[in-house]
């Protein structure tokens, strides 16, 4: 197989420089408030020559996030993601380097002394590179042979290793959820790096039993890592990871909630952002600040009965991220005053961990796994979706549902009848556009931004 | 408030002055290469038949293949969703248009709110259109006008195999050629356009009433062809089929807030 | 062609069977499904019938599609359009299949047009295998098995007894065993029986009761005994991919200077051939059978079992090429044919990798591209 002889991460460093200057801004959120509003103008409209190397950072925070508790927010969650970058391309390291999936929660993985690349990640580092650097990463996948079907999420992970993006993996780890994609494109991972994997099985249900199995798998998993890496899991760090994510998720399901009210004081774009994040910051210090942070934020706008943005006009229910087009939340929230209110990405509903002993841990990660985004939806029968789908339109006075469907996932777009129809009985007027999260050669932002000007106006929301 | 929609399609640009959910005037014309003109023209046109001065208009939708050309505008929609609207808006009845243009068949559902539900075009090609049933009508010397009496007197209409309209043409001319009877060659061009048209029906699973809109919608021997394949009646709506877009885009006018100043 | 073979051809061309019926008026439930995963060794034993269910006749997918998408894969929303046109109206009762996204998304779907147009049947079941072998895994599908038993016995009123699962996998085992005997022909030079005719026979026998099978296998053997293809200039091709039913395909390959000598398809001859332990607990043997002993790209931790699977095929069947087909919109098998292109690499064997829809047209097409790589595998030669 092709795969170059040196690393260079050249991608990867510019991503780590952007994140450096998020950082480094976040001491001085003032500063970076100012920086963002000078350059949200340059960045709104279209990618252009001059704007595209800071256009998908600038505008991955949204239009929305602009008070100072969110810009320091922002600054908190970039200093996490700075450290992930950095140990990343630090190839003098000598602690194992484990690759871990993306919907694979890792908070396991921060009680080993290990460094950790997640390689679906590479598709939002090269984002910030502009938006044609993560189609080249895709084209370089494509042209070795991996399916042009395959989520581009997938296609990425395999490209950044052809590109020389990836680290060497000691260890890789990953589970049989959310699709087809990952299932199949963790096997060509492994193929390619000849590294031990580990994969986790998904159970189907919602039951004692499914969760038993998975429950069982973590620890199948437990072994596996302190077998292939000769360390010792510390339980007592794990156990402090685990607090923290039980305060990150107390924030961030409050945060979900708050939404309710009408104007909504947040947005989806502090839970997207964590969501993506989460590599780099879920269950650590940093990653607890921002969600204290964005709560704080939201919340004392809750009291004051305001929107996150100027004047709230439309109230979005979402179905997928439209990450390639980031850009959109901004676009419609400053055209239209359109608000996401709800998604399926960055809503968070989940338990809290148990952590008073390593069973009780082991047990309740279990669950809190299969309650994370995409996991709880992809895994099982239609009613995870519909459900949850049904309870967020009696709650949220949404005002429309946007179907943003990625290519990739194709058990999403099978169920496209059984979302219609729940819209249509709920009188909710629905958009179902075609999409990719990272591949914009699918259909191009201009495309995306006329039907959804046609969708509001015949629909009088505009 | 009164609003304008304009229409620019690959044929045809056609206006509309629109007070509420009444057409008050519309015009039509050829598109031709001074385009800005014509837009012009035609929007005028319009208006003195409506009897109204351009300040009153207070807002201005343009639509269709080339609605960009248009200056002035609020903002433009796609012909799909003004179509839609004012199918439903003249008949609430209707849940499928039928949209036959210059170089597209387009057809839409409607869902019980008149909203725009979904739609499918045919291929991107002319085979399936007005332009084509216009240049096998030229090449066979046929007025426009006269295609659905021509048609009407055929007996063994001929199956034409081409897909593409610039090979079709190709074809006609052999078939002229050959000495094929024209009233056979028109009747055929219209089967394989109404037969594309009925495709795209089963496909949508079309829900009744069902209108017709766009040029060909004109042409009787077409729509009773398209209703025959179907096995369906259509409705026929009180303006020309031809003018439905840019009713529609003075209807979407209509919703949202006014601008100041006339357009 | 010969009464047997005609008679086998006809029924893997059918939608349903002369035999089908006659067991269900003796009585016999019939139970559909889809994925080679699916015990057919329990339903038997709760005195039913399973029953492959295919696109076989599926001319369109006009109403499949107001359900799936235009990315969803072809077989199952031509299945779907079948369902929905009430061709499956002669089953008891279905069982799903978490094998790919697109065919577990039937399960809601089906349910959902079972409430919203009453489309039959009622019992309609999701049986869930692990992707992974660990012990975990094993244990996990024992208990998935012991409930899938106990869901029949409780919605059709049976009693699925220790003997009635022994007798039902030595049965099945006769059916694997005269499959085995017949590949086992078409390892010599001029195999008996052609790589259409055998897919024929593998997608007959998985529409019929497996008493009816057997029968048919045993008579085809005598048959084909003495049987030799013609193989003069002919290149010897392996087969390997997804769901295949399309016989003319096959035709098509080996009408190009071919013969089509072993398969690897969900549609027969990965697991046609593959028989269960019976000594021991028969449960545990079933989950052995289907959990390690057959495996299927959707198994995240088995490539190279599967790699040395083929490479041990290829050499006893003394192969000249493989071809890899695939349904488009197929991730499991996007990623195995990436794999096995790498293989194909690194152990030196020609390889052609083919996309299709199921029933989908551009055979000209597809018959130029493997005419051209015939032409480049003899060159090598």
């Amino acid at each position: 197989m092709n795969i170059h002889s040196s690393e260079n991460f050249s991608i990867s460093r510019a991503a780590l420089r952007a994140s450096s200057m998020g950082s480094l801004f976040s001491r001085y959120p003032r500063a970076l408030g100012w920086v963002k509003r000078l350059m949200l103008p340059l960045a709104l409209e279209k990618e252009t020559a001059f704007n595209r190397h800071f256009r998908f950072f600038i505008l991955m925070a949204g239009y929305a996030m602009s008070n100072t508790e969110d810009i320091r927010a922002l600054g908190v969650l970039s200093r996490d993601f700075q450290d992930y970058l950095e140990n990343v391309i630090d190839e003098t390291s000598d602690k194992p380097m484990v690759w871990s999936e993306w919907n694979l929660s890792n908070e396991i993985l921060r009680a080993f002394d290990v460094r950790q690349y997640v390689p679906e990640t590479f598709a939002v580092v090269a984002q910030m590179a502009g938006s044609d650097a993560a189609v080249d990463i895709i084209e370089l996948a494509e042209e070795e042979g991996m399916a042009p079907e395959h989520c581009s999420a997938a296609k990425t992970a395999v490209g950044a290793l052809l590109a020389n993006e990836a680290p060497k993996p000691d260890v890789i780890i990953s589970s049989s959820h959310p699709c087809d994609s990952v299932t199949s494109s963790y096997q060509a991972l492994q193929y390619m790096t000849k590294a031990p994997m580990f994969v986790v099985d998904t159970p189907y249900w919602d039951d004692d039993q499914s969760f038993k199995h998975y429950e069982n798998n973590l620890w199948d998993l437990v072994a596996f890592l302190e077998t292939n890496l000769n360390q010792k899991l510390d339980w007592d760090k794990l156990r402090e990871v685990c607090e923290n994510v039980n305060i990150t998720n107390h924030y961030l399901q409050e945060l979900s909630e708050m939404s309710r009210a009408v104007p909504s004081p947040t947005s989806v774009e502090p839970l997207l952002l964590h969501w993506l994040g989460r590599m780099a910051a879920f269950g650590s210090p940093n990653g607890m600040k921002f969600a204290e942070l964005v709560h704080n934020g939201a919340k004392e706008r809750l009291k004051k009965k305001q929107s996150i943005i100027s004047e709230e006009k439309i109230r979005m229910i979402w179905y997928d991220v439209p990450l390639v087009f980031a850009p959109l939340f901004p676009w419609l929230e400053k055209k239209f005053g359109a608000v996401v209110v709800s998604d399926f990405m960055g809503r968070i509903q989940t338990v809290p961990i148990d952590t008073s002993s390593k069973e009780t841990m082991i047990r309740d990660l279990a669950r809190t796994h299969l309650y994370c985004t995409m996991v709880r939806h992809t895994r099982g029968p239609a009613e995870f979706y519909m459900e949850e789908f049904q309870k967020i339109i009696e709650e949220y006075s949404g005002d429309c549902f946007i179907f943003m469907g990625h290519q990739g996932c194709k058990g999403g777009w099978a169920l496209r009848k059984l979302f219609r129809d729940v819209c249509r009985d709920a009188r909710l007027p629905s958009l179902f556009v075609s999409s990719d999260i990272f591949d914009k050669r699918h259909v191009t932002e201009e495309e995306v931004k006329r039907q959804f000007e046609d969708f509001f106006r015949s629909n009088g929301l505009a | 408030m009164i609003s304008a929609g304009i229409d620019v399609g690959t044929r045809f640009v056609k206006a509309c002055i629109v007070k509420d959910e009444a057409l008050l005037g519309c015009a039509i014309e050829d598109v031709s290469r001074d385009i800005d003109r014509v837009i012009g023209r035609v929007y005028q046109k319009a208006l003195d038949k409506a009897g109204i001065s351009k300040r009153h208009v207070k807002r201005l939708v343009s639509t269709g293949y080339g609605a960009k050309l248009v200056k002035g505008k609020s903002f433009s929609m796609s012909c799909t969703h003004c179509v839609a609207k004012a199918a439903f808006v003249l008949d609430p009845e209707v849940r499928t248009v039928l949209d036959c243009g210059g170089l597209f068949i387009t057809i839409t559902s409607i869902d019980e709110r008149g909203v725009f539900e979904r739609t499918l075009s045919n291929d991107k090609c002319a085979a399936g259109s007005g332009k084509f049933l216009e240049m096998s009508a030229q090449a066979i010397e046929i007025p426009f006008s006269s295609i659905s009496q021509y048609a009407e007197r055929s007996k063994e209409p001929y199956l034409v195999s081409s897909n593409c309209a610039v090979f079709a043409e190709s074809e006609v001319i052999t078939q002229v050629n050959y000495g094929r009877e024209n009233t056979d060659i028109i009747a055929g061009v219209l089967k394989s356009i109404a037969g594309r048209a009925a495709t795209l029906f089963e496909r949508i699973q079309a829900q009744d009433k069902v209108a017709l809109a766009g040029g060909l919608a004109t042409v009787t021997a077409f729509s009773s062809m398209f209703e025959q394949m179907t096995d369906r009646k259509t409705v026929s709506l009180p303006i020309p089929p031809q003018n439905l877009g840019a009713f529609g885009a003075g209807l979407m006018a209509q919703q949202g807030k006014p601008s100041r100043g006339g357009v | 062609m010969s009464d047997i073979l005609s008679t086998i051809q006809k029924l893997a061309e059918a939608q349903k069977n002369a035999y089908i019926t006659k067991a269900a008026d003796e009585g016999k439930r019939i139970l559909g499904y889809m994925c080679s995963f699916v015990p057919e060794e329990i339903i038997h034993a709760a005195c039913m019938v399973p029953f492959r269910m295919t696109a076989v006749g599926s001319t369109e997918t006009r109403l499949g599609d107001t359900y799936y998408s235009a990315i969803n894969c072809s077989l199952v929303r031509h299945i779907f359009d079948k369902a929905l046109k009430n061709e499956f109206s002669f089953l008891d009762g279905i069982v799903f299949m978490n094998g790919c996204d697109h065919s577990r998304r039937m399960y809601d779907n089906w349910r959902d047009a079972l409430k919203t147009q009453g489309l039959g049947p009622e019992f309609l079941y999701m049986f869930v295998a692990p992707h992974t072998t660990m012990e975990t895994s094993l244990n996990r599908f024992i208990d998935e098995l012991n409930g899938f038993s106990s869901a029949l016995e409780k919605n059709f009123g049976v009693n699925i007894t220790k003997n009635a699962l022994k007798n039902s996998i030595s049965i099945y085992n006769r059916r694997r065993k005269l499959f085995r005997e017949l590949n086992e022909m078409r390892k010599q030079p001029e195999p008996p029986i052609s790589g259409a005719e055998m897919l024929a026979v593998q997608l007959a026998m998985t529409s019929i009761p497996v008493e009816n099978a057997v029968d048919l296998l045993e008579q085809l053997t005598e048959h084909v005994h003495d049987r030799k293809m013609d193989c003069k200039d002919k290149l010897r091709i392996v087969v390997t991919g997804g769901a295949m039913e399309e016989i003319d395909h096959v035709k098509m390959i080996e009408d190009s200077g071919a013969i089509v000598v072993a398969e690897n398809l969900c549609t027969g001859g990965r697991h046609s051939d593959v028989s269960s332990d019976e000594d021991g607990d028969p449960v545990i043997s079933i989950a052995e059978r289907y959990l390690y002993k057959v495996s299927c790209p959707r198994m995240v931790d088995e490539f190279e079992n599967r790699s040395s699977l083929l490479e041990k095929t290829l050499k006893e069947y003394s192969a000249d090429a493989l071809i890899t087909e695939k349904l488009m919109f197929c991730d499991i098998w996007g990623g195995e044919v990436f794999l096995l292109k790498q293989e194909a690499k690194r152990m030196g064997f020609p390889l052609l990798s083919l996309e299709r829809e199921i029933y989908g047209g551009g055979a000209g097409q597809m018959k130029t591209r493997v005419q051209a790589f015939f032409e480049t595998v003899r060159n090598i030669q």
